[in-house]
């Protein structure tokens, strides 16, 4: 319930949320990489740097940071002389910030369910190598390749040399059979291609 | 029920104290922030011998220093899956099992629960000869609702990952 439900009981939201928002949300990536490689490099720097300060602090430096040089790089520089690193990590800032704000393609695809409270999502190689199964299936067709592009789902067979139009039909017929049995939620119009061999 | 957001939001805030302070840096060498001389050096000696005079200064540093260390040990922890990869529940992969004997080949089934049964995690994977479609189907119609019925109740959300080998 949202707090717009909670504050008035009877009211009923005029937009609703789609399934496919839904499923995005869920299965969007989760940035792990990136998440790992800079909470590692933040905890070990601040760290060990800490550790390095109380320990000279004290009157016995570790000597893992070189926190002394670092200061005396920082007396003897100006600020016109940094003008360079400011700018890489300006554009670092930037890279994180992108990384943090862009939704990402997901590396499964929603399905669509009846309940809002379960999220199916298949790989994107796991639709591949169904649909790419359901393609070899037709007769006629030596060999198929499915690409999933952004709006289209591009199916690629290999025929002998006596190949007909309605076998791209029946190609296209059974990938899209498929597609709509695994109800995917964001599959697009499916485009089937023809290569014969021997030509 | 929504991904993990910890990543995008570390990533958020160490990426905007990073803009910040290069943007900062460079426009101050640029000379185009006013009363602020781009020749001055980075530490003058008048804050170094301030420091060296009170070093409770620095214990204070090292303080927030060790601080931040031990939020982003967390974020670390909690980006590697700690506590987010939930424990793997025998009676839940038998029920899914079970519901999915008609298909041939089946591996790799596990249904895990996150935290305290508040969210179910499945994956299963299957050959590509399986019929793909009747599993979404009997997974989302019955087999998910029953075991979530029997960890919890219906109200559990649930994330099944699909995945078809060769």
């Amino acid at each position: 319930m949202t707090a717009f439900q909670q504050l008035l009981p009877g009211a009923v939201l005029a937009a609703h949320e789609t399934p496919r928002r839904r499923a995005n949300r869920v299965l969007r990536p989760a940035r792990t990489p990136a998440g790992v490689a800079v909470a590692f490099a933040v905890t070990v720097g601040l760290g060990l740097t800490a550790a390095e300060v109380v320990s000279a602090l004290v009157g016995n430096p570790l000597g893992w940071v070189p926190v002394d040089e670092a200061i005396a790089a920082a007396r003897r520089s100006s600020w016109v002389e940094v003008s360079f690193w400011a700018l890489v990590m300006a554009f670092a800032g930037v890279v994180m910030l992108l990384l943090a704000a862009v939704p990402g393609r997901s590396r499964l695809v929603p399905v669509e369910t009846s309940d809002a409270r379960i999220v199916i999502g298949i790989t994107r190689i796991g639709l591949r190598r169904t649909l790419r199964a359901v393609a070899q299936e037709v007769e006629g067709v030596e060999k198929a390749r499915v690409k999933l592009l952004k709006r289209t789902i591009e199916v690629t067979v290999v025929t002998g040399p006596e190949s007909s139009g309605a076998m791209l039909k029946q190609v296209g017929t059974a990938v899209g059979d498929r597609l709509a049995g695994v109800g995917t939620l964001a599959s697009g119009e499916v485009v089937v291609r023809l290569r014969r061999r021997g030509i | 029920m929504r991904q993990y957001p910890g990543n995008r939001i570390g990533l958020a805030v160490v990426g905007a104290l990073l803009l910040l302070a290069g943007g900062f840096t460079w426009l101050r060498g640029k000379d185009r922030i006013p009363g602020l001389s781009p020749r001055a050096r980075l530490l003058p000696d008048r804050t170094a011998a301030a420091a060296a005079d009170n070093p409770w200064t620095l214990w204070l540093l090292a303080f927030l220093m060790m601080v931040l260390a031990l939020v982003a040990l967390r974020w670390l922890l909690l980006s590697l899956g700690w506590g987010r990869r939930g424990a793997r529940t025998g009676t839940g992969t038998a029920m899914l099992c079970i519901g999915l004997k008609d298909v041939d080949g089946l591996s790799h089934a596990a249904v895990r629960v996150v935290g305290d049964a508040d969210r179910l995690r499945i994956g299963l994977s299957c050959p590509s000869s399986a019929d793909v479609g009747a599993v979404v189907s009997k997974l989302d119609r019955d087999i998910v609702g029953r075991i979530r019925r029997e960890i919890r109740d219906d109200e559990v959300g649930a994330v099944v990952r699909l995945h078809v080998r060769r």
